[in-house]
């Protein structure tokens, strides 16, 4: 089976989407359908077709052809099965959220199509199909993104992000032509397999950018966070298995490059810093949305401190836990949201343990992503911790982060499960069913996915430059003690002092720094405009030279038009002056 | 074989002429509808033969015409002439579909849309300097009463200034053509003759006949420092009228400097100042967008900057950079016909170009936003638009010709994104508050634009149309 026809399903039936227009409770149901005839085909295909690469030629010119491959490696495979394991969840949840019948078939065609780029992306290989999926994720996240244009904030979230991803896709676009150009192969497998060339630093700091902009790395992550603005299905599906995952997943398949051209100890450095700013905006922020924005932001900088090290598999177990414990954070805090009518600041929000169905699912999570033993996030982070014991300083940063992020998940559980007061109301009763159960059936995911951390190894082995996983005794004791002290922090500030708003000290504002960041983007933007500005001068002062030259023509032209009087004595007159001046002439 | 290429010119001619002639603004515009179909069948005809016709690509269709000075009536479908063929008479189906403000008094504009069909055909198809002098002229006629007489604003200033800068180029072009005739042993007017002769031209006039030619196609394309007609020209021209003169008037300074690039072949010393003269254009036109707030002349920059970018195409001297040239100037037409056509539309529902004025339109017109939506899709070179294949060959030309300088000119498009993306999400998918329409979308614009968007996905999708024919040589 041609691997590229897993995608037709979910293409077909975000188009038909379109066409339910005045029959919109079939919407839902529609692209769902469609979503898991597709999981059924990769997972088919992963099966049928593993290790298989398969070219299409889409365009031949002067002798070269460029062709649509597809690959099912493991690292392919891992990525699409996460996908089509997670993409009908979140139709399922999208179903009972989205409850304005109008908006839905725009939402599951953007939403369908978001899903089917993000796939293509995970079986792409080549360059072609990869910048295909990779462009398509841009622009159907930016219209997701900016989805509510009715609404004051979505429209700048939404031009923020995609301003920020065009950087990254115009410097990939650069970066893979200029790879072409030595290579004369867009495909991933003959890349790999040829020898360095001395375009291959450039190149792969050109691609790398572009990672960082997907997947919201240092300096390009603040639009993360401003994404938020829009519907939560898609910042569960944004922040689980698609989009941010592109930039990680596009380094780690190309790994073997990045290492060629020397750059690993800039995605370490790149890492680490998006962790550290992510972890402190997490714990300052009080946007329910924005504290797990941030904490993706640092779980991909996690990610990129694994590849950094070379410890590929901790990277690649990290990878996929992530996915299912930030989708079902992710899903709560849309619950959340519902029953305390879309508010979205922290200290407002009430009473999450109201609902059991929505509470213990929602607690598997902050465990898991905590790093209690044995749930999966656990794994996952002693994983990386490990890789950095090598390198002493990276390992205390990283037991810092650790510290961070449990402090930041339990305050962010304890602020939203406090008990309303009397002012306030609430409904959880009145959450819709799907997006209950689509939450309970992730936090089993996120139960089950601990198992990873024993087969990921065996399945990883094809790949021969990766250190091997463990995690010793001693470091797993070593990781639990740090996540209960930040536990036991949480629960002092936030559960003993109770605080009503927000603790406004010099502190607060170092940490939450993403207004500093904001500022600078501000800064650069407002720079360009200004250069602008004088390039428009110049382009007057061109405009004012031509015309003035012209207008001197015409000038002349009123000047001598006097001459032309009609008037015959004066032409007599110029006559006799010219025959005199020509005899004068033919004398001297 | 059957002379197809005159069946073509004559169709668009006496089309043109009949519409001229006859009756109301009815039947004017149903005749020049009813050629510019035919036109288009004939156009894929052509490129059908192109495929399956041995020999077609080529051939040269001729009638004796000024015999004492060898000058001939004759058309080639080359590669190029071929593609434009098909660009020109999409775009100007396109134009006869559109209708603007004050249609009824507009009969006259069809026979002006059909005579500029019919010089930009000729023009993309003559085999000699000659006739591709007279078409270039017709074509500078056509677009100065489209402007003068139909456009909006300061209409006559804009024409004027189109006029002088044309009649500039004109001359400039006019010396150059008689120099290679009269002042070289090559003595033709024949384009592929002087091409394979081009080593006879005496070193001396070398590069005053480079330069003669060179700044007659950079007016007309407009590259920077010429460029300062073409805001005017397309801001107050009406929308037929700016859909003509940026699809398919650019084009003729585009296909004139890649007439000149393959047609001389110590062209090649001068190809890296021609490369740094595109670059400079893409970004100085980049940068001026910044602060423009007129739709229309928003869009006129950004064919600037594309044609920028065709000129580092062409300049890139390599089959594949020149390719994507050729790719681009049928792309970038298309998307030139689809953003004028939307802003046209958005002109008569709101009364307005100006971002500053404009709000929330996809909450009235949704159509209107997503077809500009896609049209800076298109511009900005998204997968699966016409713009990708075009920007991938163009860089793959350039990158290696020049190593990675050759990608910089790239990021002038990063550039443009930006700010379209700025202006969609300013006026077009944006806010609580809105402007009022203040009449209908006219149908005739959406089937237009529907049009140009159906060809800027077919064009991206299945590039093999086009690449197809790149086998042969390009002129």
């Amino acid at each position: 089976m041609l691997t590229l026809f897993v995608l037709l399903p979910i293409i077909i039936a975000s188009f038909l989407a379109l066409l339910t227009r005045g029959r919109e409770k079939y919407t839902g149901p529609l692209v769902l359908g469609g979503s898991l005839l597709t999981s059924a085909m990769v997972i088919y295909a992963s099966v049928s077709s593993y290790g298989a690469i398969q070219q299409s030629k889409w365009f031949g010119i002067l002798g070269y052809n460029v062709h649509i491959t597809t690959q099912l490696l493991p690292l392919n495979v891992i990525l699409a099965v996460l996908i089509a394991i997670i993409t009908p969840l979140i139709m399922f949840y999208s179903m009972g959220y989205i409850d304005n019948p109008t908006e839905r078939p725009r939402f599951f065609f953007e939403m369908g199509l978001f899903a089917a780029s993000m796939l293509l992306f995970s079986i792409s290989g080549n360059f072609i199909a990869m910048f295909i999926a990779w462009e398509m994720l841009g622009i159907t996240s930016y219209l997701l993104i900016g989805f509510w244009y009715n609404k004051k904030n979505p429209p700048f979230a939404a031009r923020k992000s995609i301003s920020t991803i065009i950087i990254g896709d115009f410097a990939m676009l650069a970066g893979i032509l200029a790879i072409w150009a030595s290579y004369h192969s867009f495909s991933f497998a003959t890349i790999l397999s040829m020898p360095v060339e001395p375009v291959l630093p450039i190149a792969m700091l050109l691609i790398l950018i572009a990672a960082f902009t997907k997947s919201a790395q240092f300096p390009f992550h603040e639009w993360l966070a401003d994404a938020m603005e829009g519907p939560t299905p898609v910042s569960a599906f944004l922040h689980s298995s698609t989009m941010v995952k592109a930039g990680v997943f596009l380094v780690l398949v190309l790994f073997p490059l990045f290492v060629k051209a020397g750059l690993t100890e800039l995605i370490l450095a790149i890492g680490i810093i998006s962790a550290l700013l992510g972890a402190s905006n997490a714990i300052s922020s009080h946007h329910i949305k924005k504290i797990l924005a941030y904490s993706t932001i640092e779980d991909l900088g996690l990610m990129f401190i694994a590849i950094g090290l070379h410890a590929i598999i901790a990277a690649v177990l990290f990878f996929i836990v992530q996915a299912f414990y930030k989708a079902l954070l992710f899903m709560s805090a849309g619950s959340i949201m519902r029953a305390n009518s879309e508010e979205e600041d922290i200290y407002k929000i009430y009473g999450s343990y109201k609902r059991k169905l929505l509470y213990v699912p929602m607690l598997i999570g902050v465990l898991s992503i905590a790093g209690i033993f044995p749930l999966s996030g656990f794994f996952g982070k002693a994983a990386i911790d490990f890789a950095a014991l090598s390198n002493i300083y990276v390992y205390i940063i990283l037991a810092v982060i650790d510290f961070a992020t449990s402090a930041y998940i339990f305050r962010w559980l304890f602020l939203h499960s406090r008990p309303a007061p009397k002012s306030h109301t609430d409904n959880y009763s009145k959450i819709p069913r799907s997006m209950l159960y689509s939450g309970a059936i992730t936090s089993v995911l996120v139960l089950a996915a601990a198992i990873a951390f024993f087969y990921i190894s065996g399945f990883l082995s094809s790949y021969n430059y990766t250190a091997s996983l463990a995690i010793t005794i001693s470091e797993a004791v070593i990781e639990s003690i740090i996540v209960i002290f930040g536990i036991l922090a949480s629960y002092y500030i936030f559960k003993v002092r109770k605080p009503t708003g927000a603790i406004h000290t010099n502190a607060y504002y170092i940490l939450f720094n993403s207004v500093i960041v904001n500022s600078a983007y501000l800064y650069i933007s407002k720079a360009f405009v200004y250069f602008a500005e004088g390039i428009n001068l110049i382009d007057e002062m061109i405009y004012g030279f031509f015309a003035s030259g012209s207008n001197g023509i015409l000038l002349m032209s009123g000047k001598l038009r006097k001459i032309v009087t009609g008037d015959s004595n004066e032409y007599l007159i110029a006559f006799v002056a010219g025959i005199v001046l020509i005899i004068l002439l033919l004398l001297v | 074989m059957f002379p197809i290429l005159f069946l073509i010119m004559a169709i668009a001619g006496v089309s043109g002429i009949a519409s001229a002639l006859y009756g109301n603004y009815n039947t004017a515009k149903r005749i020049a509808i009813g050629s510019g179909i035919i036109i288009l069948a004939l156009a894929i005809a052509v490129l059908a033969s192109a495929f399956y016709v041995k020999g077609f690509v080529g051939s040269v269709e001729s009638v004796a015409y000024i015999s004492q000075f060898g000058i001939s009536f004759s058309l080639t479908a080359t590669v190029a002439g071929i593609v434009l063929l098909l660009l020109t008479a999409i775009v100007s189906l396109a134009a006869s579909i559109t209708i603007s403000r004050k249609f009824e008094d507009e009969r006259n504009i069809y026979p002006l849309i059909m005579l500029f069909e019919f010089s930009a055909i000729g023009l993309f198809l003559s085999s000699n300097l000659f006739l591709f002098y007279i078409f270039w002229d017709v074509g500078v006629i056509a677009s100065y009463f489209l402007i003068s007489s139909f456009g909006s604003g300061n209409r006559s200033h804009a024409a004027n200034t189109f006029l002088i800068y044309s009649i500039f180029a004109s001359a400039v072009l006019l010396l150059g053509i008689m120099l290679i005739y009269f002042y070289t042993p090559v003595n033709s007017f024949s384009i592929s003759y002087i091409a394979s002769h081009s080593s006879l031209i005496p070193s001396s006039i070398q590069s005053l006949l480079f330069l003669l030619f060179f700044v007659a196609f950079m007016v007309k394309m407009p590259i920077f420092p010429f460029h300062s007609w073409m805001q005017n020209a397309y801001t107050e021209a009406p929308t037929q009228g700016s859909m003509l003169i940026s699809g398919v008037l650019s084009k003729f300074g585009a296909y004139g400097m890649l007439v000149l690039f393959s047609m001389f072949s110590f062209s090649s010393h001068f190809a890296k100042y021609a490369f740094v003269l595109g670059t400079i254009s893409a970004f100085y036109a980049a940068f001026v967008i910044m602060r423009q707030k007129d739709l229309k002349s928003i869009t006129a920059y950004s064919s600037m900057l594309e044609s920028g970018i065709i000129l580092v195409g062409i300049s890139s001297l390599s089959a594949i950079g020149t390719a994507g040239a050729l790719y681009l100037m049928l792309a970038h037409g298309l998307v030139m016909a689809l953003m004028f056509a939307v802003i046209g539309g958005i002109e008569v529902s709101y009364g307005t170009r100006n971002i500053e004025a404009l709000k929330g339109i996809i909450r009235e017109s949704m159509g209107s936003a997503y077809s500009f939506l896609i049209g800076v899709f298109a511009s900005t070179g998204l997968p699966l638009t016409a713009g990708f294949i075009a920007d991938v060959l163009i860089f793959i030309g350039a990158i290696s010709t020049y190593g990675l300088y050759g990608a910089i000119p790239l990021f002038s498009i990063l550039l443009l994104g930006l700010y379209m993306y700025y202006v969609v999400n300013k006026s077009f998918f944006a806010g609580k508050e809105y402007s009022n329409s203040i009449a209908k979308l006219p149908k005739g614009i959406m089937v237009s634009s529907y049009m140009a968007m159906a060809a800027i996905f077919i064009f991206g999708l299945f590039p093999f149309i086009i690449t197809k024919l790149l086998g042969f040589t390009i002129i």
